[in-house]
């Protein structure tokens, strides 16, 4: 029939492929400096994006080291107002007013300890990395101007895109190999190494690989509300005709000497330091899920009794926790998104002391410390709500307030969050992807 | 916040490319550009003979998909790809029309046997049919492939080269008497 061999012709002209003109490309790269500018841009701000976080990685090492030893310093300074040394007992009596002058004192440096680790470490970041550090150097400082409640995360990530560039040229060049096509100059010219495969899989492996997983390491202080400080208490006068006689069992002669004294124990927590490592896996555009390991620092004064007569100590709690939090992605505009995130967060006491120091009539009886035996599990839920600017492709800022609530844990061990299940957190921090979006 | 309206898009990489090429990687750009190159070539060089002018066509072809991929719309496989072919299958046509004019056609008439016949096309390659093709007179080649390849109607033809829809129909004819002729010869020659 007439009309078969032109139905042949445009089938197989339909699919028809002949080799490009010879500098084509270049043409159209000179043709159009738009791309090389662009290129050349983006490759010198992968160059210092790669320099920035292998900086940034560093401060957050250093970061670590530093807010370790401040925080075993600043354990060991607790320890100070009450005993010389821990195994020394020193006889020398205290006086009230000094005793109150100094438990404020100590006080205002609980206060700060939190405060002031993320002081030090926004001022070795700052000297270190500028650019990606400063917002969340601000809000450091801001939080330690105002004494405000609010503590700031900094979540670190790596990326390996220069790797997964490679892995998918690499990709690239076998497939293209198996997958010739019927090509009747298959001598003429040979294809160039980074010509895509006509088949899907290998790609799909790049999409998938380059962009679902996010890695953090993260440093901070979680947010939570201080309990009342020791100093609102008013302390009542001591009484007279308490004898030294007491070292034996200080306990029994403080609760006997306050016998008349309505007594309690107080309890002043400071904020949780937490650290974590997460990583993220993006399930598809809006939704992703995120698990890690955190650790967490509790630490808290106590205090019971009346001002001569009292057992005053401080307690240490290591959690180690696992988080899970799925986070979906509400909307996103240019540089900013706004997501939502919904999680549980489960953890483990893995040790914890506790320190005492007794002290009967303004002397200092007996010191000891213990280990704390119970080692609960908590487990709190926690909802946030979250705004990320990324001024870079791959690397962002972002702000993210909302609510945990600690379940009780069920244990005689008295934490921040018995005291106040229900927090408040504000979480600042940088945020980078692995290979792009 | 809907927090839990699940959206379920996942995106394929021809989409995952198109968004990098949107955001200016240039890896992405020329990938997309090695990935339809042959192809684009081919549909050029059914049209225009001279090298030079393929490659001139191409740059613009390319240079004006690269400029207008945000007013593309992704609309499943092979959506681009027919996108870029209708870029450079105008540029092609911009070219001819001020190269090409189709009323004056020098042939000899006699040479033209003008009932078509039957012609077999098998065991010919597919390079000797594209050979052939750029053989025939600029506007009988024009016409039959925007007609037989392109599947575009004598009137859409009549619109895109600005002829009339009776000279589009002739020109086909011709066109198609003239390859076959040339079809019928060759397999002689060559005993197919």
């Amino acid at each position: 029939m007439k009309k078969d061999w032109t139905k042949d012709i445009h089938d197989r002209m339909g699919n028809y492929e002949k080799d490009a003109p010879e500098g084509l490309w270049n043409g159209i790269c000179e043709a159009m400096p738009e791309i090389n500018d662009y290129a050349q841009k983006r490759e010198k701000q992968r160059k210092s994006t790669v320099i920035a976080l292998l900086r940034t990685a560093g401060v957050a090492a250093a970061a670590c080291i530093v807010v370790a030893l401040a925080l075993h310093i600043n354990n060991t300074y607790d320890d100070n107002p009450f005993t010389a040394k821990e195994t020394n007992v020193s006889k020398q009596g205290y006086d009230l007013a000094k005793t109150r002058q100094e438990s404020q004192n100590t006080d205002n440096n609980y206060l700060t300890p939190s405060t002031k680790l993320t002081a030090i470490v926004s001022q070795s970041a700052r000297r270190l990395s500028p650019a990606p550090m400063s917002s969340a150097d601000n809000d450091n400082i801001h939080a330690s101007k105002n004494g405000s409640i609010s503590d700031n995360t900094v979540n670190i990530q790596e990326k390996e895109q220069q790797q997964t560039e490679k892995h998918t040229e690499k990709d690239n060049t076998a497939k293209s190999k198996q997958d010739q096509r019927n090509d009747s100059h298959p001598t003429a010219k040979s294809r160039p190494d980074n010509y895509p495969s006509t088949t899907h899989s290998d790609g799909k492996k790049h999409a998938q690989k380059a962009s679902r997983w996010s890695i953090s390491a993260g440093m901070a202080g979680v947010t939570g509300s201080a309990s009342e400080p020791m100093s609102n208490r008013t302390l009542s006068d001591p009484v007279a005709g308490g004898t030294s006689e007491w070292r034996d069992s200080p306990m029994l002669g403080i609760a006997v000497l306050n016998k008349d004294k309505a007594t309690e124990r107080e309890y002043d927590h400071h904020l949780p330091v937490r650290m974590g490592i997460s990583l993220a896996y993006r399930l598809n555009d809006r939704w992703s899920i995120e698990s890690g390991v955190t650790y967490t620092h509790l630490s808290s004064e106590t205090k019971e009794g009346t001002a001569a007569n009292h057992i005053t100590g401080s307690q240490r709690l290591n959690y180690v926790g696992i988080p899970l939090n799925i986070k979906y992605k509400a909307l996103s505009h240019s540089r900013f998104s706004i997501y939502a995130s919904a999680g549980l967060h489960t953890e483990k006491c893995v040790s914890g002391d506790l320190s005492r120091n007794y002290v009967i009539n303004s002397d200092n009886k007996k010191y000891e410390q213990l280990t704390i035996e119970s080692k609960p599990l908590q487990i709190s839920v926690n909802a946030a709500a979250g705004l990320q600017y990324d001024f870079l492709h791959n690397i962002g800022i972002f702000a993210e307030p909302g609510l945990s609530y600690y379940f009780d844990d069920r244990s005689s061990l008295s934490t921040i969050y018995k005291e106040k299940p229900l927090n408040f957190s504000l979480n600042l921090g940088l945020r980078c992807t692995i290979g792009g979006k | 916040m809907p927090l839990f309206t699940f959206v379920n898009n996942k995106p394929t990489d021809e989409e995952l490319m198109l968004k990098k090429v949107r955001d200016g990687d240039k890896t992405a750009m020329e990938r997309l550009y090695h990935h339809h190159v042959r192809y684009l070539t081919a549909l050029c060089s059914r049209y225009i003979t001279n090298e030079e002018d393929i490659r001139d066509v191409m740059q613009d072809a390319f240079i004006k998909i690269f400029k207008s991929i945000d007013s593309f719309s992704f609309r499943g496989n092979g959506s681009l790809k027919a996108w870029m072919a209708r870029i450079t299958l105008n540029e092609t046509l911009t070219f001819i029309r001020k190269n090409t004019h189709f009323d004056t056609v020098d042939i000899d008439r006699h040479d033209i046997d003008e009932t078509e016949e039957d012609v077999e096309t098998d065991g010919l390659t597919d390079d000797i049919i594209h050979q052939f093709i750029k053989e025939l007179p600029d506007g009988y080649r024009t016409v039959f492939n925007l007609y037989v390849i392109e599947d575009k109607s004598h009137k859409e033809i009549a619109q895109m080269l600005g002829i009339k829809v009776n000279t589009s129909a002739s020109q086909l004819h011709k066109a198609k008497a003239m390859l076959a002729k040339r079809i019928k010869q060759y397999r002689t020659t060559n005993s197919i």
